[in-house]
């Protein structure tokens, strides 16, 4: 499979402390951060949560997998 | 046979039924800018160093905690009788960042000689009072009238006597004559001090051997200069409401301290009754707790923080000193 032609990762940008600290923007375009897949954004997207997001829904439980005996509660 | 499901959760966020979602502490990206707090030390490690190295922005953040964490051992590497922990917070209320002290030791001080040896009981009584009245000024520790305010108004309604404690046990407890005998009064608790334990046995300094003598000293100098550290640049002090801004939840914790002078062996019962809640929800364990606006304060902060170990120092070298051996040598551990 072709790979695309370019560096994984950027070297991580280096200043003095005095800059960090008096002068750090956060670096909003900082490109030593790999994008991620589309695939991997939906993932994190579905893994954080909101607050609220989910916790009142009424769910299914989980069927457990086949050929597994839970011992009985109690 | 049914077909397969198609999950309705989301992966990973319901593990074995319980909801699992990731804390708004965790930052979504890595490596975020400095905040405040590291920003704060920061200035005042940047002040002490020439040099203009280049960091990384983790990297910075490292160097930042490394010499911060270096600068607090100097001080308190020599300190053994109790274990002090620094933390830099930051506030969610855009409050100035703060240096807290925190003390992770439990339970009673090892007292040495003072409660296990034959040295006469006016030097052990005078040694004891003597920490009895200073270690509060920077340690959170509590004594035998603690204690016995607190068995108080446990069990005999705030009473202080052995007749209105009997009679607060017969009207809100019920208690009858027979079941009365084994109910621990005033008087029955007083009397299982020690004589080491009680004021009135403690010796004018001039009748005690010149080497405690001079510790004891060392001790009442140490404890002056600590009354004359600028308030608010105190290591060793806090205010229980600042404490609540940068330490939520910690409302829920007992107020009793977790150090204690009252010799368990004594108190055995007593002790694990007030102790109770601080066992289960953790202990008012804040030794100082100082809000820092500016990175110019920080050497005055050091300077209190050291104020204080110099006068733990003199609490370890009074507790690990036997005055009963000649030329008072140390005792070896």
């Amino acid at each position: 499979m072709a790979r695309e032609n370019r560096p994984a990762l950027v070297a991580a940008n280096r200043k003095p402390l005095r800059e960090w600290i008096e002068a750090d923007d956060g670096d909003t375009t900082c490109s030593a951060l790999p994008a991620s897949s589309a695939q991997a954004q939906t993932l994190h997207a579905g893994i954080a949560l909101g607050p609220n997001e989910g916790s009142n829904e009424a769910r299914e439980a989980l069927a457990p997998p086949a050929g597994l005996r839970l011992p009985p509660l109690g | 046979m049914r077909p397969p499901q198609v999950c309705a959760f989301l992966p990973s966020v319901d593990l074995a039924g319980r909801a699992v979602a990731l804390s708004a502490d965790i930052p979504t990206i890595f490596d975020q800018p400095l905040a405040s707090h590291h920003k704060l030390i920061g200035r005042w490690v940047a002040e002490r160093e020439e040099t203009a190295r280049a960091f990384t922005r983790a990297a910075a953040r490292r160097h930042i905690e490394r010499v911060f964490d270096a600068a607090v051992m100097e001080i308190l590497s020599s300190i053994d009788c109790v274990d002090l922990r620094i933390a830099v917070l930051g506030s969610e209320e855009e409050a100035s960042p703060a240096i807290a002290i925190i003390c992770e030791s439990l339970g009673q001080i090892d007292l040495g000689w003072i409660e296990a040896s034959n040295a006469p009981t006016s030097w052990r009584a005078t040694a004891y009072r003597a920490l009895e009245e200073k270690l509060g000024r920077v340690l959170p520790i509590f004594g035998y009238d603690d204690l016995f305010n607190q068995i108080s108004m446990y069990y005999w309604d705030g009473e202080t006597e052995d007749e209105p404690a009997r009679q607060s046990l017969i009207y809100h407890y019920g208690v009858d004559a027979e079941e009365l005998d084994e109910m621990t009064l005033p008087s029955e608790l007083n009397a299982r001090r020690p004589d080491w334990m009680i004021a009135a046995n403690a010796a004018p300094r001039r009748r005690l051997p010149a080497a405690l003598r001079g510790k004891l000293n060392a001790l009442d100098r140490a404890y002056q200069a600590l009354a004359e550290i600028d308030p608010e640049r105190n290591a060793w002090t806090f205010d229980y409401e600042i404490v609540c801004d940068y330490i939520p939840g910690i409302e829920e914790c007992s107020s009793l301290p977790p150090l204690t002078l009252v010799p368990f062996g004594h108190f055995t019962r007593e002790l694990d009754e007030v102790a109770r809640h601080g066992m289960e929800m953790g202990f008012m364990d804040i030794a100082g707790l100082c809000p820092l606006s500016d990175a110019s304060q920080i050497d005055d902060w050091f300077t209190s923080l050291r104020l204080g170990a110099q006068f733990l120092a003199c609490v370890q070298d009074l507790i690990q000193f036997d005055p009963t051996k000649s030329g008072g040598r140390h005792v070896r551990p």
